[in-house]
């Protein structure tokens, strides 16, 4: 579904009332293509790729990479197509049940991704006052 | 390992090195050929910059409390995930401290060989931390 870009895929494997620890405002399917739409068309490209899995129970953990373009719409409505590419680490964790996820945990490295698509840059640029922007700023620990 | 042992290992490397902030203690877990999967841009991946990392991060926040919540394992493949908390009172990334209190979920990967960790992956909510100490004013 991610790597197919493909926006109506997502309820063969969210459940109807799936939980996000990470962002509850993101329900189920509608809540999961609301929250990808904008960014997949600002990274048209996007691609996940799994390294590894870790599997207990009903509990699945997905350590991946996710890389991608800023070719498409400006970023979060705001950062505008520089071309830039970006990999970011990704760790996931999944409650399964009849093939679909109900519960999610954790998520990608979106300070990282945000820095590599030079968003921040934008953000100090427009504060203006020195001070704070001018700091090499690492985003991840 | 077994996957018992996996979880049990885990759990005391959490208890004796993220609880008890003794990063010191990570020198007898990490192998020498350890691989951090997660650095920060452009840092090193060895042992000595996963410690560096983690005294950062308590540099930054000296209360620094994490509550494992989960413990999950498949063979010599671990994940913990835990909620965390700390007040700003040390300089976190170039940002000066606010004295505000952050909370929020993180979680931390290994895969140990021959009984020590080999690869890590780590993932924390930042945004929320960014957030939660007002540092900037996040978009949606």
């Amino acid at each position: 579904v991610i790597n197919r870009q493909d926006l109506d895929g997502f309820p063969k494997f969210i459940a109807e009332e799936a939980y996000d620890h990470t962002a509850p405002d993101m329900v189920g399917p509608k809540g999961a293509r609301d929250t990808l739409a904008p960014m997949w068309a600002s990274i048209p490209d996007v691609h996940y790729e799994i390294h590894t899995t870790v599997a207990e129970g009903d509990l699945v953990t997905l350590l991946a990479t996710i890389s991608g373009s800023h070719i498409g719409a400006p970023f979060y409505g705001m950062l505008p197509p520089s071309g830039k590419t970006f990999a970011v680490q990704a760790m996931q964790t999944l409650r399964l049940k009849d093939g679909k996820y109900e519960e999610h945990w954790g998520g990608i490295s979106m300070l990282s991704l945000m820095n590599q698509l030079g968003f921040f840059e934008m953000m100090m640029a427009g504060a203006g006052s020195g001070g704070d922007g001018e700091q090499e700023t690492s985003w991840e620990a | 390992m077994a996957r018992e042992e996996t979880k049990e290992t885990f759990k005391q490397i959490f208890g004796e090195v993220f609880e008890k902030k003794n990063v010191d203690a990570l020198d007898k877990y990490v192998a020498d050929d350890f691989v951090d999967r997660s650095p920060p841009p452009g840092a090193p991946t060895d042992k000595e910059a996963f410690k560096a990392q983690l005294r950062t991060w308590l540099e930054a926040f000296p209360d620094l409390t994490p509550k494992l919540e989960a413990v999950m394992a498949e063979g010599e493949k671990v994940v913990g995930r835990f909620q965390f908390s700390g007040t700003h009172t040390g300089a976190f990334f170039g940002f000066p401290p606010t004295g505000k209190r952050f909370e929020t979920l993180g979680m931390e990967a290994y895969r140990f060989e021959d009984g020590k960790i080999a690869e890590r992956w780590m993932w924390r909510d930042e945004m929320a931390i960014i957030g939660q100490l007002g540092l900037m004013q996040m978009p949606g």
